[in-house]
């Protein structure tokens, strides 16, 4: 294996490919939620919702992610990958291992579930080989990398549940009860995808809005916070605890995310770039679907049924849409616009600049597509929440089909960055001349 | 000797990586750039060093230094 070398940005070719394939598992969550049926609101572990959801969290969300630990690794932090090659058998693993296994949920086939879960945990550790080297400064103890290197040990430990959630299924161990389905995705949801959206927002919020006059002051303890809850209060509602338990573990669950929205709004209100893009706007609409997804994980928490069932189905999707499609999902749809970007001005522009004029990031993406995107995803995950609340399946599939159109149309324009090419803007930046924007 | 100072406190990327890279173009053998960052440049080394440079990053302070001077034979 060949190691790249530290500050060496990975190609294109191995980057581009996890970011335009991560809205196939966002237009396949939608299209699987377009086509809910009853259960879906009577039953949060319904097979198709289930299948929804490992769309939604590892075809599309992981996915990115995986995307940009390869390039923020090497870029910002100053890793280095073990192997590119060991990266791109990974992807192909991963886009190979996904569709399969949301079909096993689909068609509640438990034991093709079995294989396919094990075909997901063998992309985790191709993952993981190569992450933990690429955020290397972990012990000069940068905070991104302090939250990079929590979430990708509770990636492990959730892959860990999730296999074994996976065994039990096809060989009754012992049943998954609503608790450990719930314990599983929570190590998911906050440990995982909530601890890398954090930590990669820590670097690319302050670095793209140009916040100099303030610094995160609480990064360490929110991370012990949150790594707290996650794993203390997954394992608890493993338990299948009663209703002030589930509570105390929602509170707790909601404390670091919660210290982490106001530390962000603290730094983003003290930018000195005041025109908003993308990147900014989608960080403060992320910021309102995390207080939406907190106020429904308590109300759910407390466990008031409010459909038929013995769960508060209606509140626990909603709360999840909000979660994931809303918080992490817009989080990820705002930075994939500066990242991707970045890494096509690194690899065609980098040797042209100060010999001759070249763009910049702004000039090589559409920043109308890119807020036409923000506007259908937002809405879609607006109507969709309401859907789930209201207990109405048409209003539920309305959002489902804009979640697949906004995904739909965050792929043409991502793939546009990466394919079209870009003339250099010559009023922008030259030898011996500043930019102003 | 000269040095050329540049304050790229405040830019976003690629911004600093380019104003850099344009003033190493009339940098003379003696002379160097010394500029204030926000942050250490890591995708920027590879770049000095294709074109035959030499740098010292200094991450102590709030504001990190980078300063950049031709290789000599």
């Amino acid at each position: 294996m060949t190691l790249a070398a530290p500050g060496r940005g990975p190609a294109l070719a191995l980057v581009a490919p996890f970011f335009l394939a991560a809205p196939l598992g966002l237009a396949l969550a939608g299209l699987i939620l377009a086509f809910s049926n009853g259960d879906t609101l009577l039953a949060i572990n319904a097979p198709r919702t289930v299948a929804l959801t490992h769309a939604a969290v590892i075809g599309w969300l992981t996915m990115g992610i995986f995307g940009a630990v390869y390039q923020l690794g090497p870029a910002v932090l100053g890793g280095r990958l073990v192997s590119s090659r060991l990266a791109r058998v990974h992807f192909f693993v991963h886009a190979t291992v996904v569709p399969a296994f949301v079909w096993t949920f689909w068609q509640w086939d438990v034991r093709l579930m079995g294989y396919a879960a094990s075909g997901l945990v063998l992309s985790f550790i191709l993952f993981l080989i190569n992450a933990f080297p690429a955020i290397g400064t972990l012990r000069r103890g940068a905070l991104p990398a302090r939250y990079l290197g929590a979430s990708l040990v509770m990636l492990a430990v959730t892959a860990g549940f999730g296999i074994t959630w996976a065994g039990t299924l096809q060989h009754l161990w012992f049943p998954v009860t609503m608790g450990r389905l719930a314990g599983h995705a929570h190590l998911g949801l906050l440990g995982w995808l909530g601890l890398t959206l954090m930590g990669v927002a820590y670097q690319l919020a302050p670095m793209f809005n140009v916040v100099q006059r303030k610094r995160p002051v609480a990064g360490g303890p929110i991370l012990a916070l949150t790594v707290t809850a996650a794993l203390g209060g997954g394992l608890v509602l493993m338990a299948d605890p009663g209703p002030w338990v589930r509570l105390a573990v929602a509170a707790a669950m909601a404390a670091g995310p919660g210290a982490w929205g106001i530390e962000m709004l603290r730094l983003m209100l003290a930018r000195s770039r005041r025109t908003l893009d993308v990147q900014g706007r989608a960080t403060f609409v992320s910021l309102g679907f995390l207080v939406v997804t907190i106020c429904l994980g308590l109300l759910a928490a407390i466990g008031k049924p409010v459909s038929p069932g013995h769960e508060p189905t209606r509140l626990l999707l909603g709360y999840g849409i909000a979660g994931v499609s809303g918080w992490a999902g817009i989080m990820l749809i705002g930075n994939s616009y500066k990242i991707l970007p970045f890494l096509v001005w690194y690899h065609r522009y980098r040797q042209l600049a100060g010999i001759r004029p070249v763009p910049v990031v702004a000039d090589i993406y559409s920043e109308g597509a890119a807020r036409a995107v923000l506007a259908v995803h937002t809405t879609g995950t607006i109507v969709a929440i309401a859907g789930a609340l209201l207990g109405d399946l048409n209003i539920l599939r309305a959002g489902g089909l804009m979640l697949t159109l906004g995904a739909a149309l965050h792929m043409v324009s991502l793939a546009h960055i990466v394919l079209a090419p870009h003339a250099p803007a010559p009023r922008r930046i030259g030898p011996g001349e500043v930019a102003t924007r | 000797m000269a040095t050329i100072q540049l304050d790229n406190r405040g830019l976003q990327p690629p911004e600093p990586m380019v104003r850099i890279l344009a003033a190493l173009g009339s940098l003379a053998a003696d002379d160097e750039v010394v500029a204030l960052m926000d942050r250490e440049p890591h995708l920027l080394y590879p770049e000095l060093e294709r074109r035959g440079f030499t740098w010292e990053f200094d991450g102590r302070d709030e504001a990190f230094v980078l300063t950049v001077r031709r290789v000599t034979a």
